[in-house]
């Protein structure tokens, strides 16, 4: 039986917050294999399991692959299912990742954002998770270990909402959330039962209700399997909306679900970024600010389903806006980064479209400060006084 | 004619799918060299890997490459104009590998169109196999010798009598690339016998429309399909259409065992009151692993279309 605690703030890193998580939403399945940063998360389970403080089936698995196809399975015969990973193990995953979604199991998975190999690397960058980014699963990130916390049992009531029943993952940057201490507010089991009711699959796998899963079907049934998928998908933003009003009535937290606007009221600058960077982005918003530039932030929360609206209402009129992306995306439109792609597709039907730059930052985890901040203002402000980009895309702390 | 002409070829998996194949890409090049443009492509929703399963073939032929452009990215073209059936038991019908229920072998064949059957019978004695059609169309059949292994020479001779979609000339250079004797392709026109088919003829098998398929919000999610009942058969997907030959049982020989009911490979094996099996023709395949594994020969074997006529 889950114990009752009362909400405290307690000193935690970002993957023992979402253990904390895993334990609150009385998770049924979690299946594992190892890679950094993500271990951690499974390393804290196993030990909450084994002190008795929850109980859920806890399988390691052979490969990223089995455990994510264990993850599915439990999912579709009605199990609470945790999986994760980082990296090229998530790459590895990707086919029972794409199935997850065709066979639309609420599935919930951590990723700890790390490199692509090669060369082998432990840092930060976002492109295993958005290699998979256009296959039905929802992408939200976290930019400190209470949101990874506060992510990861938010992710579990969208996914399992009957409107949606799509699998989500919840994206921490490794070291800067992971593996970094932050003081969190630990929600009591009650506060989690009023906000997460418990999880009701679609259509149980049972033998008295015999059906096949994911027959073989050619184009008279594909397209339109895809298209139920695309309808659930434009039922997100609203799911996701009422979610957060539920979790901020419940929690007291999370007021908004898709951005996190920082000082942008009054910018003619904002800067566009995700995940951990926006603590750096803060600090240097403020210095900045205290010289008189009038620069804003803003952080997207959620990549999939991408806030577009949102951003186009807060971008548009802007006399200029830099996107900070922690991937690449060689050999794309100028060169530029994935978040930028994104970001300027959504304006280009703004008739105030604000001239957009992209900075490809910190990747292989090199960290992004406020000084690096300072140096995407800098351009942003010169693009702003040009009227248009001088370059469409830099990047910035790479040696030349 | 008209700016693209369509042929299309009816055989049956690993039986005839390479001479189907082989039909469909020399009616292409001897197009070439008749200096028109043509296309030849399998049916992709078939499987002719699986044996005896019906299968299709495709050639398209036209003066330009402008007006094929749009008749290449389909798996089959809407209407032909010639048809061939290598084997005269697909008039039981055509079921694609994909989910289009079984369908009439002369389903494609344009009014007027040609339709050549290999086959020893007369055509009046054929069509009284054949589906009936709502248009006229002409009926050769022509003796290309045995059910699974038919004359290319012989059919693509028919072809050169009966139609001028392809010079006769250019037939005979392609196909005399790759063969010697020519004796087949040059005495087909003596050898074949024709029929024009008014509308509305045809003795065989009355084919149901295909189901209407749900869209998209009438569908489960997940990709997920009602499972067959236990001890049931999938009413949407009958697998006898890959039959040619079926097994029949000698009731005095039968020792009521049951080896044939376990060792058929699709189930379609049933055991009646009396401890004899019965088999369902809607889904066996003709494979003949009954009449292999019974002790005591207790199955035979019976060509369809004599069936049909009994």
């Amino acid at each position: 039986m889950p114990k009752q605690v009362e909400v405290e703030k307690r000193l935690m890193r970002g993957t023992v917050a979402v253990a904390q998580a895993i334990r609150l939403a009385d998770v049924d399945v979690i299946a594992a294999y190892p890679i950094r940063p993500y271990t951690s998360v499974m390393n804290a389970v196993a030990e909450m399991i084994a002190n008795g403080e929850f109980y859920a089936e806890y399988i390691v698995a052979d490969s990223e692959h089995s455990q994510f196809e264990i993850g599915k399975h439990a999912s579709m015969v009605g199990a609470r299912a945790f999986v994760g990973s980082s990296g090229v193990g998530w790459a590895y995953a990707a086919e029972p990742i794409i199935i997850t979604a065709t066979d639309r199991a609420p599935l919930v998975a951590l990723v700890g954002n790390r490199a692509l190999d090669d060369p082998g690397a432990f840092g930060t960058e976002h492109n295993e998770t958005l290699m998979t980014r256009d296959i039905g699963w929802m992408f939200s990130w976290a930019c400190d270990a209470q949101e990874a916390l506060d992510l990861t049992l938010l992710s579990y009531r969208i996914s399992e909402d009957h409107k949606v029943m799509l699998p989500s993952a919840v994206c921490v940057d490794g070291s800067f959330v992971t593996h970094i201490n932050y003081p969190v507010e630990v929600p009591s089991q009650g506060q989690v039962e009023e906000f997460l009711p418990p999880y009701k699959p679609m259509n149980v796998l049972h033998p008295d209700n015999p059906v096949s899963i994911a027959p073989q079907c050619n184009d008279e049934f594909v397209f339109e399997t895809r298209k139920q998928i695309d309808d659930a998908v434009r039922r997100e933003p609203e799911v996701i909306a009422r979610a957060h009003r539920d979790f901020e009535r419940i929690f007291g937290r999370q007021r908004e679900p898709f951005l996190e606007k920082y000082m942008t009221e009054d910018a003619d600058v904002v800067l566009v970024g995700i995940g951990s960077m926006a603590l750096a982005a803060r600090a240097s918003v403020r210095e900045l600010r205290r010289g008189g530039g009038k620069v804003g932030f803003v952080r997207i929360k959620r990549f999939r389903p991408f806030p577009s609206e949102e951003l186009r209402d807060l971008l548009a009129g802007r006399e200029a806006v830099g996107v900070v992306d922690v991937d690449f995306s060689f050999g794309s439109p100028y060169h530029g980064g994935v978040l930028y792609h994104e970001v300027r597709s959504a304006l280009y039907d703004e008739e105030e479209k604000p001239p957009v730059v992209n900075f490809i930052a910190g990747l292989g985890g090199r960290p992004i400060t406020p000084g690096t901040f300072r140096e995407f203002a800098d351009i942003s402000f010169k693009t702003a006084e040009r009227g248009r980009p001088e370059r469409n895309v830099y990047w910035i702390g790479v040696r030349e | 004619m008209e700016k693209v002409v369509h042929v299309e070829v009816n055989g049956r998996g690993v039986k005839s799918d390479d001479i189907a194949r082989e039909i469909v890409d020399l009616i292409a090049k001897a197009a070439l060299r008749d200096g028109k443009v043509a296309i030849s492509y399998m049916r992709y929703g078939d499987d002719p890997a699986r044996v005896g399963i019906p299968m299709k073939a495709f050639a398209a032929i036209s003066s330009d490459w402008e007006s094929i452009e749009g008749e290449v990215a389909r798996y089959n073209p809407d209407k032909v104009h010639v048809s061939f059936i290598l084997d005269p038991t697909l008039s039981r019908g055509m079921e694609c590998w994909a989910h289009m229920g079984r369908r009439s072998v002369l389903e494609k064949v344009l009014p007027g169109g040609l339709v050549i059957a290999n086959t020893a019978m007369a055509p009046e004695d054929y069509l009284r196999h054949l589906p009936r059609t709502d248009s006229e169309y002409v009926l050769v059949t022509v003796d290309g010798g045995g059910l699974e292994r038919p004359s290319v020479l012989s059919l693509l001779g028919a072809l050169a009598a009966e139609s001028q979609v392809i010079s006769e000339k250019a037939l005979r250079e392609t196909l005399g690339e790759k063969y010697k004797d020519l004796g087949r392709f040059l005495g087909a026109r003596r050898a074949l016998k024709r029929m024009k088919v008014p509308a509305g003829r045809g003795g065989g098998p009355v084919f149901p429309s295909p189901p209407p398929l749900p869209g998209a919000a009438e569908m489960p999610i997940g990709v997920k399909v009602p499972a067959v009942p236990v001890g049931g058969r999938n009413p949407d997907f009958k697998t006898g259409s890959d039959r040619t030959h079926r097994p029949v049982l000698d009731r005095d020989r039968c020792i009521r065992c049951r080896t044939c009911w376990i060792f058929c490979p699709d189930a379609a094996i049933d055991i009646d009151d009396e401890g004899y099996p019965s088999f369902a023709l809607d889904y066996c395949t003709g494979c003949g692993i009954c009449a292999e594994t019974c002790p005591v020969e207790a199955v035979g074997s019976q060509l369809e279309l004599e069936a049909e006529m009994s």
